[in-house]
C-alpha cells in the first residue's frame, strides 16, 4: 500500500500542472453540487413552511370583533366541506398584540396603531391546495367580510420556480460531471502516454491490470476528494457570508439556523461522491489505454 | 519443460521470423541460441513470453499451451520467465534496490521477504553497496547484472537471456555468463541468445543455431558455427 501511495506521489508531482487542472475542474462541479444542494433544501423548507401557513385570510370590519355564535357559524360552514384542515380566529386585540411585536423596534409605528384600527380576521388552511377555492368562496359570502387574501397562486407559482430551479440545476450539475469526467479520462491518458515505456516494462515483468492501474485510481480518488473538500469550504463560507442577507430577504420564514447534521450530512456525501468520481473516471481512462 | 511445436511466425508485412520449429527445452538445461540478427532468436523469446501468438503452431511451459492462455494469466505465465534484455528495460528513475524489489512487488511477496531476498540477489550479482544508486551511475555491465537481479531475484522456472552480452566489453561479458552459470546450477533453465561465439564454443553447452527463421542445427555440446 505505502508503495503503491509513493508511486501516486511521485506521479503528481511530476505533472503538477495537470494534478491542478483535474483538482479545479472538479472542484467547480462540486461546488455547483453543493450550492444547489443548498438551494433544493432550503427551498423544501420554504415551501414547507408556505404550505403549513394559513393559506386563505379573511378580514372583517376594523375594531370590530365578532361574536362567538358568528365565528362558530362561519366554522361549521368550512367544516361542512370536509376540507378544512385548521381555523383560527384572530381578535383586534390579538392582531394589535402581533402588530407590535413585529414592530417592536419602531416606536413612531406603535403609536399610531391601536386594536380599535385594526381588523379581526380568520385564518384558514385547506387539507389540498385544490380545495381552497372551495373555502374561499364560502369566507366571501360570510357577512361583515371585507377582504378575502388567498395564498394558492403564492404556493402554484413557489412550487414552479423550485421546480425550474432544480431542473436548471441538475442539467448545470450533469454538464459539469460529464466536463469533470472528460478532462479526468484526459489527464490520465496523457500520464499514461508519459509512462508508457515504464509500463511495458511492467507489463513485461507479468504485472497484472490492477497493478498498474492502482496508482492513477488512487490519484483519481485523491482528485476528487480534495475538490470535495475545497468546494465545501468554499460554498459553507459564501452561505455564512450570505446569511445576513438571506434572512433580511426571508423575514420571518425560519430557515435559520441549519442543524450541524445537515453540513455532516452534505460533506459526506461529497466525499464519497467525490472519491468515487474521481476512481471512476480514472478507470476509464485507464481502461481505455492500458488494455 | 519447454515445447515449440511445428512453431511458425509471419509478420504484418510478410516477413517469416520462424518457420516450422520445433524444439524442446528440459528443465535445467543451459542452451544457447546463435545466428545472425533476423534469424528469429528474440522472436523465440517474444512468443515465450506471449507478447503475440504465433501464425501457427503451439508452445508449451511444461502442461501449459501457452497460445491458449487468456490476456489475465498472461502476467502469471511471464512471471515464471525471468528475462534479461540487450536494451536492458530498467526503469531509471528508480534506484538499484528499487528495480529489484518492484519485481517482488508484482509477484506479491510481502515486504519482509522482499527485503531478505533483493538484498541476497544483490549479493548474488555483485552489487552489493550500489543499492541507492540510479542506473544512470552504474557502468554498462552492472546495468546489465541489475537486469539479472531482477530477473532472478522472482525464482522463475526458466531465465531467457537476450543477448545478455551485446554491450559489455569481453570481461564484463564473462561476469554475467558466469553469474547464468551460476545460476543455472540452481536448477534454473537458463537460454542465452547471443552471438558471442568466444562465450558459446567455450562452455560446450547445446547449441541450437537459427538461420532464416529455422533451426539449422541443435547440437548438445555445440560450436558457434560463423
Amino acid at each position: 500500500m505505502f508503495t503503491i501511495l509513493k508511486t501516486t506521489f511521485i506521479q503528481i508531482r511530476r505533472t503538477p500542472y495537470q494534478a491542478l487542472a483535474a483538482v479545479m475542474a472538479l472542484t467547480l462541479t462540486f461546488l455547483a453540487a453543493t450550492i444547489f444542494t443548498f438551494i433544493f433544501f432550503g427551498s423544501q423548507k420554504i415551501l414547507k413552511y408556505f404550505e403549513s401557513a394559513p393559506q386563505v385570510i379573511a378580514f372583517f370590519e376594523k375594531g370590530e370583533d365578532l361574536k362567538e355564535a358568528e365565528i362558530a357559524d362561519i366554522k361549521n360552514n368550512l367544516e361542512a366541506t370536509g376540507k378544512l384542515a385548521s381555523f383560527k380566529y384572530v381578535s383586534t386585540r390579538e392582531a394589535e398584540k402581533i402588530y407590535k411585536e413585529k414592530n417592536k423596534n419602531d416606536p413612531l409605528l406603535l403609536e399610531l396603531v391601536d386594536y380599535k384600527i385594526l381588523p379581526p380576521s380568520i385564518e384558514i388552511s385547506a387539507t389540498q391546495i385544490e380545495a381552497l377555492a372551495g373555502l374561499k368562496e364560502i369566507l366571501e359570502k360570510q357577512p361583515k367580510v371585507t377582504d378575502v387574501v388567498f395564498y394558492e397562486d403564492v404556493i402554484n407559482t413557489l412550487s414552479l420556480w423550485i421546480n425550474n430551479l432544480r431542473l436548471v440545476g441538475l442539467i448545470l450539475i450533469s454538464y459539469l460531471t460529464i466536463q469533470s469526467i472528460l478532462i479526468l479520462v484526459l489527464i490520465v491518458s496523457l500520464k499514461i502516454l508519459i509512462r508508457k515505456e515504464e509500463i511495458e516494462i511492467l507489463q513485461l515483468l507479468g504485472a497484472s491490470f490492477w497493478f498498474i492501474a492502482k496508482p492513477f485510481l488512487l490519484e483519481g480518488m485523491l482528485y476528487g476528494l480534495i475538490a470535495a473538500l475545497m468546494s465545501f469550504v468554499i460554498a459553507t463560507s459564501l452561505l455564512l457570508y450570505t446569511t445576513p442577507i438571506i434572512l433580511n430577504w426571508l423575514g420571518e420564514i425560519p430557515l435559520f439556523p441549519i442543524p450541524f447534521f445537515f453540513f455532516l450530512a452534505v460533506l459526506l456525501g461529497e466525499i464519497i461522491l467525490g472519491g468515487t468520481l474521481g476512481i471512476l473516471a480514472s478507470l476509464l481512462g485507464v481502461y481505455r489505454f492500458i488494455k | 519443460m519447454i515445447r515449440f511445436e511445428d512453431i511458425t511466425h509471419q509478420f504484418g508485412d510478410g516477413t517469416v521470423a520462424l518457420e516450422n520449429i520445433n524444439l524442446k527445452i528440459d528443465k535445467g538445461e543451459f542452451v544457447f541460441i546463435t545466428g545472425p540478427s533476423g534469424a528469429g532468436k528474440t522472436t523465440l523469446l517474444r512468443l515465450l513470453i506471449r507478447e503475440f501468438l504465433p501464425t501457427r503452431g503451439k508452445i508449451f511451459l511444461n502442461d501449459l499451451e501457452i497460445n491458449k492462455l487468456s490476456k489475465k494469466k498472461i502476467a502469471y505465465l511471464r512471471r515464471k520467465i525471468g528475462v534479461v534484455y540487450q536494451d536492458f528495460k530498467i526503469l531509471f528513475d528508480r534506484t538499484v534496490w528499487e528495480n529489484v524489489i518492484l519485481a517482488l512487488e508484482i509477484v506479491g511477496r510481502s515486504k519482509a521477504e522482499s527485503q531478505v531476498k533483493t538484498q541476497e540477489v544483490l549479493k548474488l550479482v555483485g552489487l552489493t553497496g550500489k543499492e541507492n544508486l540510479f542506473p544512470r551511475q552504474l557502468a554498462g555491465g552492472e546495468i546489465q547484472r541489475l537486469g539479472l537481479a531482477r530477473a532472478v531475484v522472482i525464482e522463475p522456472e526458466i531465465i531467457f537471456a537476450d543477448e545478455p552480452t551485446g554491450n559489455l566489453d569481453p570481461q564484463t561479458a564473462w561476469q554475467i555468463v558466469e553469474l547464468l552459470q551460476q545460476i543455472n546450477k540452481q536448477e534454473i533453465t537458463v537460454i542465452m541468445a547471443t552471438h558471442n561465439f568466444e562465450i558459446v564454443d567455450s562452455l560446450k553447452k547445446r547449441v541450437i543455431r537459427l538461420e532464416r527463421g529455422k533451426i539449422v542445427t541443435d547440437e548438445k555440446k555445440g560450436k558457434y558455427k560463423k
